[in-house]
């Protein structure tokens, strides 16, 4: 793994690198590193510049990705916090819940990596996202479809036709 | 998708809508396990009532058949306070008639469970008579519980502590002592820890009425406490909650109702919380009127209730 430390192009936030698992690194500012549960629980015990994560279950596809999510979330929350403060009137909330919708609308496997790098990583609000958009697909499909979706085989014992 | 770790795939199914997870017990093993599971219906309960609050169970007695309805995901935008008749579903038809041959009544519900038994004709009181089934309505499984001695006088009611195993049973006993527990005549509110089977009592409210001995009581559960309704002779009724659970201290008048307009109502039921302030009443369930309570003191009959009422 290379040093990403370098004192000559310090940038004025503090970063942290996050490796994926092909090798790819990503440095991200600290707050946004810290969506993350997982790293913000073992985040204070490290020593400061040693704040490189290993990543070994997340693609670098997939980490572009949440870091993507992170990056919108940490910014939405101060400007949302600052229409408060300000008292301005503000549809933050709702404008971060539409570009919600518009990220999560990916393919099958996208989602899938989602879920799991947002399992992985314990970014609550993503795994909460990610899995209310799997039952969203699930609602409106029949048994069949369903499993045509995700690629599930069937094995079940079950008479598809029991239940109606 | 069928890597996904268990976990998250029940908390997939468990946002779906109760008939559609029910629906997906054949798509795979895996999720016919993780639907069948005894832990599932609660996790289905509780991610619901996060995203929709307002799920109500009823029933009714129609040619002396019980007939158990269900709505679910009930959102009216425009007219919040109008229950709409078409998401109504009928459930457990056959289950009903092939178990009970008299009338049969539902004792009490929580978590989605429905506890129901024959009620004893011969007992001017309707008490229900052993076995006593335990119903699931939108899967239409069934469990029947052990036999147990059942109170001669009294109108035992089944009702979920919430955060507690306990079951609380309200037996207004009087001398009679075939009820595991007694007190002296007075109402009294007995519970059930599921865990070890033993009875105990719960501490009644601090009321004056509570003295007198008719069936003019039930239990509840309003915004997870445990709630005691008291219907008497007097013009209003009484709904009081329990803030901390087994804590006499801690019962507190939460509404007093005027019922005027309802004609001396016999029994009054708390059958669900409605959106964030509203509760849902029911007059006697032979009567079976489904009354919206808007405020502490306005009664309004929902104008979607269930058709063929009975009078």
């Amino acid at each position: 793994m290379k040093d990403s430390f370098n004192p000559s192009i310090e940038p004025p936030k503090k970063t942290v690198t996050l490796v994926s698992s092909d090798g790819y690194d990503f440095e991200v500012e600290e707050e946004v590193a810290l969506e993350s549960q997982v790293i913000k629980d073992g985040f204070e015990d490290k020593a400061v510049d040693d704040r490189e994560y290993l990543l070994f279950n997340v693609h670098s596809d997939t980490l572009e990705l949440i870091i993507k999510y992170c990056e919108k979330h940490v910014s939405s929350r101060k400007s949302i916090s600052a229409a408060a403060a300000s008292s301005s009137s503000s549809n933050g909330e709702e404008a971060l819940k539409e570009w919600d919708e518009h990220f999560i609308s990916v393919d099958t496997n996208t989602l899938y990596d989602i879920l799991m790098a947002a399992d992985y990583l314990n970014i609550k609000s993503l795994l909460d996202l990610a899995i209310q958009k799997v039952a969203d697909t699930i609602h409106g499909r029949s048994p069949e479809q369903i499993r045509k979706k995700f690629n599930i085989e069937n094995d079940s014992i079950i008479d598809p036709w029991a239940s109606e | 998708m069928e890597k996904l770790p268990k976990e998250i795939t029940s908390s997939i199914l468990s946002r779906l809508p109760f008939k559609k997870s029910a629906q997906c017990k054949c798509v795979s093993k895996l999720w016919c396990t993780i639907l069948s599971d005894s832990s599932f219906p609660k996790l289905q309960l509780t991610q619901h009532l996060n995203i929709h609050p307002d799920i109500l169970l009823f029933y009714k007695l129609q040619n002396r058949r019980l007939n158990i309805f269900y709505i679910e995901d009930n959102h009216n935008e425009e007219a919040p306070n109008v229950i709409k008749t078409k998401p109504f579903q009928k459930t457990g038809t056959d289950f009903i008639t092939e178990t009970f041959y008299g009338i049969p009544t539902i004792l009490g519900a929580c978590n989605a469970f429905l506890c129901i038994s024959e009620i004893n004709v011969m007992n001017i009181s309707f008490l229900p008579r052993n076995p006593i089934y335990v119903f699931n309505p939108i899967t239409k499984e069934t469990g029947e519980l052990p036999n147990f001695i059942v109170p001669k006088r009294g109108v035992p009611d089944s009702v979920d502590e919430g955060k507690k195993t306990d079951k609380c049973l309200s037996g207004f006993g009087d001398e009679d002592d075939s009820f595991p527990p007694k007190e002296g005549g007075s109402p009294s509110i007995v519970s059930l820890h599921l865990g070890v089977e033993e009875f105990g009592f719960v501490p009644t409210p601090e009321s004056h009425l509570i003295k007198h001995t008719y069936f003019e009581y039930s239990l509840g559960v309003l915004e997870g406490y445990l709630s005691f309704m008291e219907c008497s002779s007097e013009p209003y009724i009484q709904v009081w909650v329990m803030k901390k659970y087994n804590d006499k201290e801690s019962w507190v008048k939460k509404f007093c109702i005027e019922h005027d307009s309802l004609r001396s109502p016999r029994l009054v039921e708390i059958e669900g919380v409605w959106k964030k302030d509203e509760l849902y009443l029911e007059a006697h369930p032979l009567v079976g009127n489904l009354i919206s309570l808007k405020s502490a003191s306005e009664w309004t009959v929902a104008p979607g209730k269930w058709e063929g009422k009975r009078k």
